[in-house]
């Protein structure tokens, strides 16, 4: 059996030439449809939801000196709060920080305590059996996911005409 | 902010008027800027969304892109860049898997193989080897016909598809080599082959 084969300029001029015969491909006769309801839909939201561009005059003169009051009132209650927590720091029976920080501690122990335990009685040789399988089962999962987009994402089976 | 009866007709007019400007433009670019998106992504339903949002950026800038030359360049710009952006989610795995498929490929024949001219089927008509070509080209795994679409499609060479995938420059060459490959492989089993073309 006569197998030709195409060098690589050769492939490439043929698919270049079949390539350019292509024709436009008709669009959907549900685009046009689907864009006018989109902007018929945008049209009719409220003018605060549409785009600042498209806000009333008026409403957008009035947007700047109140987006500046926004930001001058978030740095007053920072400082507000800094100078809260400052009053709180000093005030020690009233200290709800301290204590917070204290439980953080208290529970940090507690695991720490567990974990001591946990390697004093069990076997070394279970715990590292334990995460040498826990290992095996993350590659494991890797692998089928890969396999998974390679077969049903990256190479869909190929059409038979 | 009070409007006169006037000048709210005169609005009106002129958004009646920009509507079925805009509704022709559409008209005039919707098979571009769908083929585009169709050939870029392999699939109409996600290619129908990409165009509607390129409408949708279109009528925002309207009144710039009405009667521009550059019009068409400035949609399939935003075209592809769209496209890009829905692909965009797939981009990391379909690098790195990309490149495990390539190493895997890699002690295949290089050479391509057609049928011999006895099996050729009878000649392929125009419409239809468009349809073939098409759907081809949607059997292409996305590593390979994205490149190709824009090497051929978009005339873009291969040192800013490599920039635009974000992939090093050999392997932008070998993916559109493996495309071509794989599009005439689909393309012999329908009887088109280069020596039919020429003839």
């Amino acid at each position: 059996m006569n197998k030709p084969s195409l060098s690589e300029q050769q492939l490439e001029r043929f698919i270049g030439s079949i390539l350019s015969k292509q024709s436009l491909r008709q669009a959907p006769a549900t685009l046009e449809a689907r864009v006018l309801h989109a902007l018929a839909q945008q049209a009719a939201r409220p003018w605060w939801l549409q785009g600042f561009s498209r806000w009333p005059m008026l409403a957008r003169l009035a947007f700047l000196p109140l987006g500046f009051g926004f930001v001058k009132l978030s740095f007053m209650s920072t400082g507000q709060l800094l100078s809260l927590w400052q009053l709180l720091q000093n005030s020690a029976p009233a200290s709800t920080a301290r204590t917070g920080a204290q439980t953080l501690g208290n529970l940090g122990q507690a695991v720490q305590t567990l974990g001591n335990l946990l390697t004093r009685d069990i076997p070394s040789a279970w715990l590292y059996g334990g995460a040498g399988l826990t290992l095996l089962l993350y590659a494991a999962v890797f692998g089928i996911g890969a396999a998974a987009f390679r077969t049903l994402i990256v190479t869909p089976e190929p059409v038979r005409y | 902010m009070h409007l006169s009866d006037d000048t709210t007709v005169q609005t009106s007019t002129q958004d009646t008027v920009r509507a079925a400007e805009f509704t022709k433009f559409m008209r005039t670019y919707q098979n571009m800027v769908f083929s585009t998106a169709a050939r870029l992504s392999g699939n109409d339903a996600q290619a129908e969304d990409i165009a509607q949002e390129v409408f949708l950026r279109a009528h925002r800038r309207f009144d710039e892109l009405r009667d521009n030359p550059r019009a068409p360049g400035w949609l399939k710009t935003v075209t592809t860049n769209l496209t890009f952006t829905h692909l965009t989610r797939y981009r990391k795995r379909w690098v790195f898997f990309s490149q495990l498929q390539s190493a895997d490929d890699s002690d295949e024949d290089p050479t391509l193989d057609f049928p011999a001219a006895e099996s050729v089927t009878d000649e392929v008509g125009a419409d239809e080897r468009q349809e073939y070509v098409a759907a081809a080209l949607r059997e292409l795994p996305e590593h390979q016909r994205v490149p190709l679409v824009l090497f051929h499609f978009e005339d873009m060479p291969y040192e800013d598809i490599a920039l635009k995938l974000r992939v090093t420059l050999p392997k932008v060459k070998t993916d559109i080599h493996r495309a071509r490959q794989a599009l005439a492989k689909i393309l012999a089993r329908h009887g088109i082959s280069a020596e039919q073309l020429e003839a």
